[in-house]
């Protein structure tokens, strides 16, 4: 046996145990649920929206931190070290990050539901400081990685805006309390665009740059104008992060158009016809991205009226990054199974046999379905109908939380693999 | 061709990548196999440098062929240059991709 060469050595080192990312996305599908819940208790204060404490605000980080954030976190921890030959983390460091933000998550989403200051202040810490741990991780991996130089400079900037983002919120959160803050909206929507263009988005543009061509079985798309649009779409955060919405959008709409461009390339030259219930979502949410981006310019020009607000959040939250993470996720979570069923000696299994792909068309209807439900019912003053879409997300969301059951119920039931020889089984291989 | 050559090709033909089905042959990852000096040798290649699956397969690729190989290990190394491409994939795992 030749010894494994440079791109794969220690490989499996660097795989952390499924015990710690698991419990990541596990978490991130009950948030889910837990976060159409929470929005339909919510409906009535949803039309006329514009910030500020209470349910709907509760709702809307029930979405960010429970689910975008715990899903970037955990798929960050997993997929840095094996895709970009980065060390891996501490385990122990890993699961402490877990355990703050599945810890802070609610107490934060209770604090601002009630307007309380305790759960306010306990959940607001305990939150930035698994963040800020997960930067610590994720920066120090980073220092050492060698993989796509792309793909690290989007992780980087990512993790500055996670930083700068987890302070903007500690400081609002204060400001709930002191009253410090001269123009607290302000603040509250730069808050907003470094964490959804900043940090999550520029997370997501990074990865998508391995794993849309794996997952389409397509060439890698070309470097030089990945460069460009990360460069656009940092220069666009920085500007919303210094107060220049409009100036912000449209350099994020330039990066959006680019980098969906290039995805789009990426799919015309795949190999695999059939993409799945996946890509749906990953497709809306590449029109969604530019989509937000219009209206958020729109809203700091002043030609959209500011009842569209909660509408822009629902396209950019909802139909952007909530669509691709569920759509990675659904992609992911089958991957990682095999990924781990493997490292334990097992059969290496077909993705596709792991799960039931008509849980992941409900939850793809169910998505489709609730997010129009709820913007019509925001934009026609109707709180029922934001019920109706809420409930019917929270459908989908069972439906995913079913199919990720039925993919862990496979994973263990798994057999050894036929005809390994004792050291390979020995070894895990 | 051998018929241990042949052999091995057979059975590289039921080491399936997981994520897309297909055999390593059938999507194009071997680029060479022969047979030298009583062993067999493997030069293959990965859909992607970054494909965390990738040393799971190349273990599947060893203990394939190691019942083949009584008296010395299959050698397989991995070669990335040049890169693999869909092109390399067969008509048959076209095929099979298509439905």
């Amino acid at each position: 046996m030749s010894a494994a060469l440079p791109p794969l050595a220690g490989a499996k080192d660097r795989l952390l145990p499924a015990s710690v990312p698991v419990p990541y996305f596990a978490a991130a599908l009950a948030f889910h649920g837990l976060a159409w819940l929470s929005l339909a208790a919510a409906a009535e204060w949803v039309p006329g929206f514009a910030g500020g404490l209470g349910p709907p605000l509760a709702a809307l980080h029930l979405v960010t931190l429970g689910v975008l954030a715990m899903v970037a976190v955990g798929a960050s921890l997993q997929l840095l070290p094996v895709a970009l030959r980065a060390p891996m983390p501490l385990p122990v460091a890993a699961r402490a990050v877990h355990l703050l933000l599945v810890a802070g998550v609610p107490v934060l989403a209770w604090g601002m539901a009630s307007g309380r200051v305790l759960p306010l202040s306990l959940g607001g810490v305990a939150v930035s400081s698994g963040l800020a741990l997960f930067a610590a991780l994720a920066a120090a991996a980073l220092a050492r990685a060698r993989g796509s130089s792309l793909v690290i400079a989007h992780v980087w900037t990512a993790l500055a805006c996670l930083l700068a983002l987890a302070l903007l919120g500690l400081a609002l959160l204060g400001d709930f309390v002191h009253g410090w803050l001269p123009d607290r909206a302000a603040l509250a929507a730069v808050h907003l665009a470094i964490a959804t263009y900043g940090f999550l988005g520029l997370l997501i543009m990074g990865l998508s740059q391995i794993l849309v061509p794996m997952f389409a079985l397509a060439p890698n798309p070309p470097a030089r104008p990945g460069w460009i649009a990360l460069g656009l779409a940092a220069f666009g955060v920085a500007l919303a992060g210094a107060g220049w919405f409009l100036a912000g959008a449209i350099a994020g709409l330039a990066a959006a158009l680019l980098h969906t461009s290039l995805m789009a390339l990426v799919l015309r030259r795949r190999a695999r016809r059939r993409l799945g219930p996946s890509f749906v979502l990953i497709g809306l949410g590449w029109a969604m991205l530019p989509a937000s981006l219009v209206l958020g310019a729109g809203l700091a020009f002043g030609i959209l009226p500011r009842g569209f607000a909660p509408i822009f959040v629902l396209v950019l939250v909802g139909g952007w990054l909530l669509s691709t993470v569920l759509g990675v996720l659904m992609r992911i979570l089958p991957f990682l199974a095999t990924l781990h069923a493997a490292k334990r000696g097992r059969r290496l299994m077909r993705v596709e046999e792991l799960g039931d792909e008509r849980l992941l068309w409900v939850q793809v209807g169910a998505h489709l379905s609730a997010l129009p439900m709820v913007a019509l019912g925001a934009a026609l003053n109707a709180p029922a109908l934001v019920w109706m879409g809420a409930m019917v997300g929270a459908v989908g969301a069972g439906a995913f939380l079913l199919f990720a059951g039925l993919v862990a119920w496979r994973y263990y039931e798994l057999p050894p693999r036929a005809g390994a020889p004792a050291e390979l089984r020995e070894r895990g291989a | 061709m051998t018929q241990r050559e042949d052999e091995a090709w057979r059975r590289l033909g039921s080491v399936l990548d997981p994520e897309t089905g297909l055999s390593v042959v059938d999507l194009g990852l071997i680029r060479e196999l022969r047979e030298a000096d009583g062993a067999l040798h493997v030069r293959m290649t990965l859909t992607h440098e970054s494909c965390p699956l990738g040393v799971f397969i190349l273990d599947s690729v060893r203990i394939a062929l190691a019942p083949l190989c009584p008296d010395a290990r299959p050698a397989v190394e991995l070669s990335f240059d040049p890169p693999w491409t869909p092109d390399r994939i067969t008509p048959a795992g076209r095929a099979a991709l298509r439905r």
